[in-house]
């Protein structure tokens, strides 16, 4: 899953499908995605791991870097 | 060269075609200003432009036309010498003004789509740079500026971006269809929300206005967004999402509407290089919002957030069309975006408005911080026909003020957000001290003018003294009468002088004067009486009694202003009507303010010429006995109440008028000069500017006109107008100001103040406010409230929407009841009649939204008190008692009808001479299984007769009827043939879309198919069961009667009709053998007999019978008196098409001959269907709900030019939204009118029965056509037949047939034969055949 992720970030956020991606880069901070890529990301996530993520779980913590949405979708599993 | 042409994107041909509509406004200019605080070096900055027109090449676009589309490509960079100007002796204004006239200079899109100048002053440069939206956004402008900024300090040489073909290329490679259809599904349209009234005609003009929030403002929405709920992934997104809260909250609180739609960008630059390359990316989105009751920041934030989410999930580059941005007329875009810093030059940049926007946007709100000073900058647009400066003011105030409440208190209700400290003066009103009453009044004329003429009616003229005797003897005797004071007298009688003075009798006893019309219905009076418990009611027989002799006992009674003077009873737009009880204090207030108002207290001579039912008409009656004028008295003519009003308004005796517009239209092109006439008081309806213009032109200078509006729950009138020709120029005359001691409030559905300038529920308090509805605490209840902003008061609500105008003046704007709602859209009924009547130049129109399932409420119908009919049942009319007239007709003929019927000896005969040897059977019984045909095989068997019992099975007969049948069948030992066809649910479907029931098609297949089996068998005589009522259903007609033919012709008649019948072309011919009937043949063969004819057992006999002889079960699994489970159906769909139930007529025939009581017919005609089974059924037999059900729609009436319904449709597309189109249209010569001078809604022609004609429309052209016509609109119940309609199409069927022709004989004379109608089935050829026909006679 968070390989999939990946790939979407590269390929359709960043526009660079080599671009290197560490799994605690701070995927805003960094400017790898901007405020409407990280919805998109959001669409992408709810789609893929077919899970619902309400409005009160959209926060920055969840989405951090590619670890952090690693340690939500586990508990969203549970 | 490079001519690489490209295709536009979504958004550029949005944009191209926007500005192709409106070629020569600069809508599309995107201008900013960039404002250094030094001198800029010229040429440098010349340079610095030069390259970025090499390294930006989309600002080199141009556009160009190829066959018809456009295309866009880059032309070649040329350096060039950039304009500068000198403003170093200008002055601020003329800079501004330079800049503004510069901002709106058209650019030529095939040539240059930029413009950019450079103003150098000493000090200070300004660069000027305007850039047309079809290639650039705010993000681009950044890109620009940068850009410049780098060049202009030789920061960079070349620059890498992506050009902006490589994102058309981009999009065209996008499929976004899944994404278009969620767009489009939500942009369904809703009602158009009106921020503030539309102004003018200024099109496309707009204000732009600049807004800084501050640092105060701009950090406690920072502070906001740090809480948990407010807080999005990333702050702007947050930001965003505050700001559409809060736009969300003031549309709303603004407008009232809690459907709301705000449009928003979404920037396409999905890919990071596009972050980086200038041109058009924007794609604008809407999101929808439903205000809930009890709605909060916090609650409304959260759908926000949930849209958002939403927003982002389906926008896709290209995802939007034309429609999807029209669908929203208020937009939110925030930018993100700052200029860089130009190295420590200090700037300002101003986002400068070019003028114009988008006619159909209302509002664009842009949010910013361009230039990065750390606080919110609002750009707002404002479209200048929907805002004047205090309505800007207002907005931004508002807009201000909810963000502050957002930020101090996210839990506040959207509905107790007070943002407008300075509401109205109104909450802090009074009532001047009052005293007084209008016996008082009048008696004191009695006093000082006992003279004058009080008083005149068609030669008769009482003096004041006169008046005042006679009303004493009234009053006397209703004292000798014994009604105590307070009590209340119903007075009935014509508008007379006996009138007069029995009103002020009644008053003078103090009793509460109750009055009725004589046109009223017997059964309304009798109502009103009882429920006033009034003590006594005068009529004109009363007043013969009334004379001096009453006098000697006579105690004048105290009032107190308490004291109720009179109850009038409205209509209300459903059932009963409502008494509303009024003191004197109320009334006496009005009066009082009109006398000095209207002729300042002069004598006022007045007309009495409406009903006295209407309160409206006292005004007419007590100006002028207040003030010593006089009443000069109109009685009513006939029953109508319509009176000649040409008579009335050039009468130059008059010097004040009071009437209803409709009234003034109906008059208005017989009026002459009139110098005497002062004062035209106009009320009781909308009264548009058109109309008042027209009359103030007539009359000269000395003429006022008054708009004075008051519902009779607020004595006559409280809102009053002076027409001003020069300010009341469109649209309807204001109502304008509360009167004296009077005044109105506008209220939201919460009863919360709205916001000024915008629309809301008025509200009246005051001394005028009614007492309450009589004998109904409830309703008294639910329209006179108490309001926790005006203590101790009543308020009265309305139900009537106004806003307040610029001026402060009340502006109506309908009813509650007039916005209704058709499928979930709002109608607005007034635009349609609006847009209606220019097309038609109709004087005046009538719309409606018609619904069939409220038509057939059981609450809302009235019964014929005969014979049940219901008052669905199309142009059905009744008499005073309620009979109908169908039961009044048939009266006349019913003593010639029992000719028609014989006895069961001469059915013997009968079958007996058609007896055929080598036939096996003497006759067939049509046997269903019901009461009606088993007794009647039984009757047949007991006469000795050998039958062949036929049944027919549709594939929903009864199991109980079947079995019945079959039972029967074994007890007589009589042979059971059941028949059935394989095409019957083609039949069905082919019978509902002709006839709306399953009935006729089924009837048909069992005539066909028994008449095969007959002639198989060669049986001569088929017996039917019809009962006697389904005989006066389905042939006996009244003319047949009237017309005194002799039996046997009828029988011919009826046989002619038979032969007809066979021969339609439907779903029956198509399916099943008809061929036998095409020769006469067969019905020399086979005989059709009707057992009913010739037997008149009652109900009870019959029932006798076949419990003792036959042990018959009655069927109970039908539900009613029929056999067949799939009649619901027909049933329904009856109901839903054409507006009432199949069975009404039929049943009221059984009825009307006693075969059924009233109770039961009435109780099986609103028998519940069920529904599921019905839907089932219809799936069963292939018949599609959807298309052909139309159960509700809106209907309009029209007088004026006729237009065809087609292309009055078409031309209505581009003048209304299609949900408010009509389904259908009706021409009407005049428009009827109550006798209170009001639509008469009640009598406009059934909108069920009129026939959409699919060919063109050609009017008679002859007398003979025009007969014709009449006749066969009048039969077939349609308004308007043209010439070249076909007589089946319209519905015709062999009773309409057997009916016309029966006219056609009494009216010409002319035995024309009943298939000639089918063969010439047009009015046209109709009457060519007739024309010859005469012709031939007269040689």
């Amino acid at each position: 899953m968070i390989q999939k992720i990946k790939k979407y970030i590269q390929s359709e956020l960043a526009g660079d499908p080599t671009l290197s991606i560490s799994n605690d880069d701070d995927l805003l901070g960094s400017g790898i995605i901007d405020s409407i890529g990280i919805m998109k990301l959001v669409a992408f996530i709810e789609e893929e791991a077919d899970v619902k993520i309400p409005p009160g779980e959209m926060v920055i913590e969840n989405f951090i870097n590619l670890n952090a949405i690693e340690q939500y979708l586990k508990t969203k599993q549970d | 060269m490079t001519k690489n042409r490209s295709t536009l994107t979504s958004q550029q041909l949005l944009i191209w075609l926007g500005q192709k509509m409106q070629p020569d406004l600069p809508i599309y200019n995107v201008v900013f200003t960039f404002n250094f605080h030094q001198t800029l070096d010229a040429k440098t900055f010349n340079d610095a432009f030069n390259k970025l027109l090499k390294t930006r090449p989309s600002l080199r676009t141009v556009f160009i036309e190829q066959k018809d589309k456009p295309v866009q490509y880059l032309s070649d960079y040329q350096p060039e010498i950039h304009e500068v100007v000198d403003i170093t002796k200008w002055t601020d204004t003329e800079i501004k003004h330079w800049l503004h006239h510069r901002a709106m200079q058209k650019i030529e899109l095939e040539k240059k789509c930029y413009d950019s100048v450079l103003l150098q002053g000493e000090n200070e440069s300004i660069w000027f740079f305007n850039v047309h939206h079809i290639i650039t956004d705010a993000w681009s402008f950044t890109l620009y500026f940068n850009d410049l900024k780098s060049f202009y300090f030789n920061e960079k040489d070349e620059n890498t971006s992506t050009h902006y073909e490589d994102y058309i290329i981009f999009e065209q490679n996008e499929d976004n269809k899944k994404f278009l259809e969620y767009w489009e599904k939500k942009s369904e349209p809703l009602k158009r929300i009106e921020l503030f009234p539309l102004q003018t005609n200024k099109e496309s003009s707009c204000t732009r206005e600049h807004i800084d929030l501050g640092n105060n403002l701009s950090q406690k929405l920072s502070a906001l967004t740090e809480h948990q709920e407010f807080k999005s992934l990333t702050k702007d997104l947050s930001f965003y999402q505050l700001f559409m809260t809060a736009i969300f909250s003031v549309v709303f609180k603004i407008s009232s509407v809690r459907d709301l739609r705000i449009g928003t960008p979404i920037h396409s630059r999905v890919k990071p290089d596009f972050k980086n390359t200038a041109g058009l990316f924007l794609d604008f989105f809407p999101v929808n919002i439903t205000i809930s009751k009890e709605e909060s920041f916090r609650t409304l934030h959260k759908k926000v957030q949930n849209e958002v989410i939403e927003l982002f999930k389906y926008a896709r580059p290209g995802a939007a069309n034309a429609k999807i941005r029209s669908s929203f007329n208020i937009i939110l875009n925030y930018i993100n975006k700052s200029f860089d810093s130009f190295n420590g030059i200090d700037f300002q940049s101003l986002w400068m408005g070019n003028g114009f926007i988008d006619q159909t946007d209302q509002i664009r709100i842009q949010v910013h911080d361009l230039n990065k000073t750390g606080n919110f900058h609002l750009c707002i647009d404002f479209n200048d026909q929907y805002f004047t400066k205090r309505n800007r003011s207002d907005f931004i105030t508002y807009l201000i003020a909810t963000l502050e409440e957002l930020t101090g208190n996210p839990s506040q209700l959207l509905t107790d957000i007070q943002i407008n400290p300075k509401i109205d003066s109104l909450l802090s009103y009074s009532n001047t001290e009052f005293e007084g009453d209008v016996r008082k009044a009048f008696l004191h004329q009695v006093d000082i003018n006992p003279q004058r003429i009080a008083a005149r009616q068609e030669g008769i003229e009482l003096t004041y003294l006169d008046l005042f005797k006679k009303a004493s003897q009234v009053a006397a005797y209703l004292q000798a009468k014994d009604v105590k004071p307070k009590e209340k007298v119903v007075l009935n009688l014509p508008r007379s002088v006996d009138y007069i003075a029995a009103f002020i009798g009644v008053l003078l006893n103090n009793n509460c004067a109750v009055p009725v019309p004589i046109t009223s219905p017997i059964k309304r009076t009798e109502y009103i009486k009882e429920n006033t418990d009034a003590a006594l009611s005068i009529d004109s027989v009363s007043m013969q009694e009334i004379n001096e002799q009453h006098l000697s006992n006579f105690k004048k009674q105290e009032i107190h202003s308490d004291d109720s003077m009179y109850v009038i009873f409205t209509s209300g737009s459903t059932g009963e009507p409502k008494g509303v009880e009024l003191s004197h204090q109320s009334f006496a207030n009005y009066i009082f303010w009109a006398n000095d108002y209207y002729l300042k207290k002069s004598p006022v001579y007045a007309p009495l010429f409406t009903s006295v039912g209407f309160d409206l008409t006292l005004t007419s009656l007590f100006l002028p006995l207040i003030s010593g004028g006089t009443c000069t008295i109109y009685p009513e003519n006939d029953n109508s109440g319509i009176i000649d009003l040409k008579s009335v308004f050039n009468n130059q005796n008059l010097n004040l008028i009071k009437a209803t517009p409709t009234h003034l239209q109906l008059v208005k092109n017989y009026l002459r000069s009139n110098s005497n006439l002062k004062v035209l008081i106009v009320g009781g309806e909308s009264f548009s500017s058109d109309l008042a213009r027209y009359l103030q032109e007539n009359y000269n200078d000395d003429f006022y006109i008054y708009n004075e509006y008051g519902p009779t729950e607020a004595a006559v009138g409280c809102i009053v107008h002076r027409f001003e020709k020069e300010m009341d120029k469109t649209g309807n005359v204001p109502i304008g100001k509360p009167i004296r001691n009077m005044h109105s409030v506008l209220l939201n559905d919460e009863k919360q103040p709205v916001l000024p300038n915008t629309v809301g529920e008025i509200y009246l308090l005051g001394y005028g406010v009614a007492k309450g509805y009589l004998k109904n605490e409830t309703l008294t209840q639910e329209k006179f409230i108490s309001h926790e902003l005006f203590p101790g008061q009543r308020l009265y609500k309305t139900g009537d929407f106004a806003r307040i105008n610029e001026q402060g003046q009340f502006e109506f704007l309908g009813r509650k009841d007039d916005q209704v709602k058709l499928n979930g859209y709002r109608i607005e009924l007034g635009e349609i009649e609006k847009a209606v009547a220019k097309l038609t130049k109709s004087e005046q129109t009538v719309a409606m939204v018609w619904d069939n399932d409220i038509r057939n409420k059981a609450e809302n119908l009235f019964y014929c008190t005969s014979c049940g009919l219901p008052s669905n049942y199309p142009s059905i009319k009744y008499n005073e008692e309620g009979v109908c007239s169908l039961c009044q007709n048939f009266d006349n003929y019913q003593a010639q009808v029992e000719h028609y019927f014989r006895s069961l000896d001469e059915l013997k005969d009968l079958i007996e001479s058609r007896k055929q040897k080598n036939s096996e059977y003497d006759c067939m019984m049509l046997l269903s299984g019901g009461k009606d045909s088993t007794y009647a095989l039984a009757k047949l068997k007991e006469l000795g007769f050998h039958v062949l019992a036929y049944n027919f099975d549709n594939g929903y007969i009864s199991q109980e009827a079947l079995d019945n049948a079959r039972k029967i069948c074994n007890d007589l030992n009589v042979d059971l043939l059941i028949d059935s066809t394989e095409a019957m649910n083609e039949i069905f479907v082919d019978s509902l879309k002709r006839h709306s029931n399953v009935c006729n098609g089924c009837f048909k297949a069992i005539y066909t198919l028994s008449t095969h089996v007959a002639l198989d068998k060669n049986i001569p005589v088929i017996v039917t069961g019809l009962s006697r009522g389904q005989f006066f259903e389905t042939r006996l007609s009244e003319e047949l009667f009237k017309s005194n033919t002799s039996i046997e012709n009828i029988d011919e008649i009826i046989l002619e009709a038979r032969k007809e019948y066979h021969r339609i072309n439907d779903a029956v011919s198509e399916h099943l053998d008809v061929s036998i009937f095409e020769s006469d043949e067969v019905f020399e063969k086979v005989e059709f007999v009707d057992f009913y004819r010739f037997c008149d057992s009652s109900l009870a006999e019959m029932y006798d019978y076949l419990d003792q002889t036959l042990e018959w079960k009655r069927p109970t699994d039908t539900g009613r008196s029929t056999n067949c489970l799939i009649n619901q159906l027909g049933i329904y769909v009856h109901k839903k098409k054409e507006g009432y139930s199949n069975y009404a007529f039929p049943y009221s025939w059984d009825v009307r001959i006693g075969h059924k009581t009233r109770e039961e017919s009435i109780e099986e005609i609103n028998e519940e269907i069920q529904e599921k089974k019905v839907f089932q059924m219809m799936d069963e037999i292939g018949y599609n709900f959807d298309e052909s059900l139309l159960s509700k729609g809106i209907v309009v009436y029209y007088t004026g030019k006729y237009l065809d319904d087609k292309k009055l449709r078409n031309e209505l597309k581009s003048l209304l939204p299609s949900y408010m189109i009509p389904n259908r249209f009706i021409h009407l010569e005049e428009i009827p009118i109550t006798e209170n001078g009001k639509v008469d809604k009640a009598k406009l022609p059934d909108p069920n029965s009129q026939f959409t004609n699919s060919s063109a429309y050609q009017a008679p052209r002859n007398d003979l056509e025009e007969l014709i016509a009449q006749i066969w609109q009048e039969i077939l119940q349609i308004n308007k037949i043209g010439v070249f309609d076909n007589f089946l199409s319209l519905g015709g069927n062999s009773l309409a047939a057997i009916r016309i022709t029966s006219r056609i004989e009494e009216k010409l004379g002319l035995e024309i034969p009943l298939r000639e109608l089918f063969e010439h089935p047009t009015i046209a050829d109709y009457s060519d055949l007739i024309a010859d026909i005469i012709q031939s006679n007269l040689n």
